[in-house]
Order: C-alpha cells, then sequence, then structure tokens
C-alpha cells in the first residue's frame, strides 16, 4: 500500500529508490507546490509566469533527483531550485514589467489591471514599492515578510550570512516606506 | 497605511480550482522527463594506490600458498591445510579472496592489467 503520510527520512529515502521514487515525489509535490507557488509569484506578480516556473522547479528538482543527498531540507532544496529559476526568468525578461525606468505609479497600474489581483490602489502601490527593490532584496523581503521564515533559513536558501540578510531587509523596509510616503 | 497592515493582505488570485489539479499536472510534467543518474565517484590517487596495494599483497599471499603446495608436494585440500598449520598460516579460501577484491575499488580490468603486466594508464 503507497505511504500517504509526508515524513521528510521516509521520503528521502524513497526518492533514491527507483521503485518508490514516483511515488514518494507525488509526495513532495503535494506537500510544497503551494508554497513554491506563492514565493515564485510574489516575485514575477503573473499567474502564467508563476504556474510555468512552479513546473519547471519542479521538474529540475525531479531531473536531478539522483544529485540531491539530503544536506538540507526537502523545502530547502526546492527553495534554491525555485529562487534560481525566478531569478533566471527575471534577469531574462525583456519585458519586465519591474523596470526601474518606469514612472512611479505605472507598475502599480499593470498590477491593479490583472485579472488574478483584486486589490485595492493601496495594495497595488504596496506591490510596486516591493517590485522596485532589487531581486536579491526582493526575495529577502518577502520570505521574511510574507514566510515568517528565520534567517537562519534564509542563510541556507540564499546562501548568505544571517547579518547580511538581517541589513538587506532593513534596507528593503525602509525603501519601501519611503515609497509608500511619496505616493500616500 | 503602514507597512505591517499589508502583511496578511493577499491580493494575488489565482484561476478557479488552479490548486485542485497544480500537483497533477506537474507530476504529468516530471514523468515525461527522466531523472539525470548522478555521476560516479572518480577514484582519487589515494584510492587507486591502495587498490593496487591491496592487488600486490593478494597476489603475494596466493603466491606464497602456491609455493607451499608445490613443495609439500600436493595441492588437495588435506595437504595443503597441513601444510599450512605446520607453518603457522591460514589457508586462504576463495571468499576470503572475493570479499578483499570486492572491499578495495580495483575494477576487473585493472585486476586482469595488472595480474597480465599490461600498461593500463
Amino acid at each position: 500500500m503507497a505511504q500517504n503520510k509526508y515524513n521528510e527520512e521516509t521520503i528521502l529515502a524513497q526518492l533514491h529508490d527507483e521503485r518508490l521514487r514516483a511515488n514518494a515525489f507525488s509526495l513532495v509535490v503535494k506537500q510544497h507546490s503551494r508554497q513554491i507557488y506563492w514565493l515564485i509569484r510574489r516575485m514575477v506578480l503573473s499567474h502564467d509566469d508563476t504556474d510555468d516556473l512552479v513546473q519547471e522547479t519542479f521538474i529540475k528538482a525531479w531531473k536531478n533527483i539522483d544529485k540531491f543527498r539530503g544536506d538540507s531540507q526537502i523545502l530547502t532544496w526546492l527553495y534554491r531550485i525555485a529562487i534560481n529559476e525566478t531569478l533566471s526568468f527575471l534577469d531574462k525578461r525583456h519585458n519586465d514589467t519591474i523596470s526601474l525606468n518606469s514612472p512611479e505609479g505605472s507598475i502599480a497600474n499593470q498590477i491593479e489591471s490583472d485579472t488574478y489581483f483584486n486589490g485595492e490602489r493601496a495594495d497595488a502601490l504596496f506591490q510596486e514599492a516591493i517590485a522596485r527593490l532589487p531581486h536579491k532584496q526582493r526575495i529577502t523581503f518577502n520570505m521574511k515578510y510574507f514566510e515568517g521564515m528565520k534567517y537562519e533559513q534564509m542563510s541556507e536558501i540564499l546562501d548568505t550570512s544571517v547579518g547580511a540578510l538581517k541589513t538587506s531587509y532593513h534596507i528593503a523596509v525602509k525603501k519601501i516606506e519611503s515609497f509608500l510616503e511619496e505616493n500616500d | 497605511m503602514k507597512i505591517e497592515e499589508y502583511r496578511n493582505r493577499n491580493n494575488f488570485k489565482t484561476p478557479e480550482g488552479y490548486f485542485d489539479n497544480l500537483d497533477t499536472r506537474i507530476l504529468e510534467a516530471t514523468v515525461k522527463t527522466s531523472v539525470a543518474p548522478a555521476k560516479k565517484r572518480a577514484i582519487g590517487l589515494w584510492a587507486k594506490t591502495l587498490g593496487y596495494a591491496a592487488t600486490i599483497a593478494i597476489l603475494l599471499l596466493l603466491g606464497a600458498n602456491v609455493t607451499e603446495s608445490l613443495f609439500t608436494g600436493g595441492t588437495t585440500e588435506e595437504n595443503r591445510s597441513i601444510a599450512m598449520e605446520e607453518n603457522g598460516n591460514e589457508p586462504i579460501d576463495n571468499e576470503f579472496i572475493d570479499n578483499m577484491l570486492s572491499s578495495y575499488p580495483i575494477d576487473d580490468y585493472t585486476f586482469f592489467c595488472f595480474i597480465t603486466d599490461t600498461n593500463f594508464d
């Protein structure tokens, strides 16, 4: 009978057993797909782009499953893949809606016109303030602010010192507050 | 509005029922791709040397065993055991050799090259 309860150690062992791998991976997907979706969505904003990147993340994880030795938690590993995929996507995107050259308020306009956004103007401006942060600072802010992640875990995922992450988050908050004050 | 007030306001939406079939779509996409095999660990110089040293040791032991059999006038199990016991040595059985060979990182080809004195580098 297939095991349906999620246990990190058991899943890890099954991921390295060819006979049990597919079932174990389906449990990993069920357990973590939403977290991965929201991490990416807050970075790229568009649902369609997020959907593609979520799939890419899990395909890459599947392909490289033999190389994952359990040195970190499965979610930490998935976060790393998702972040790499997202940063590559943002770097490549020609029509970046998050262009720093956009006049203030224009990114908020694009966000507001998105079918899958139903916030107020203030919410769109808040998203614009985040979108204007440098990519890595944005990831740091999102992980801390929305996910409530501990700096130690973020440090493991982003391979950055706790001190640097605290500073990055503090600067991000200041920038966002400043943007919101200017556009109040 | 202060920054803290946005924390619990998720204004991003997904299509109706999106998360109901997300897992299925991901799994459909993944099964179409094959898992990349993990890279074989390269055998380092130290491990290689150890392998050669083990092979030499095994061959010396085997040589000693054969020589003693010749001098004791027979190769039957009984004669060999008697000869070994007289010299204070234990006879070497095939299982011991197999274990030795499987314990060191040396493959059949390298072993063959070694015993036939072929240059394998």
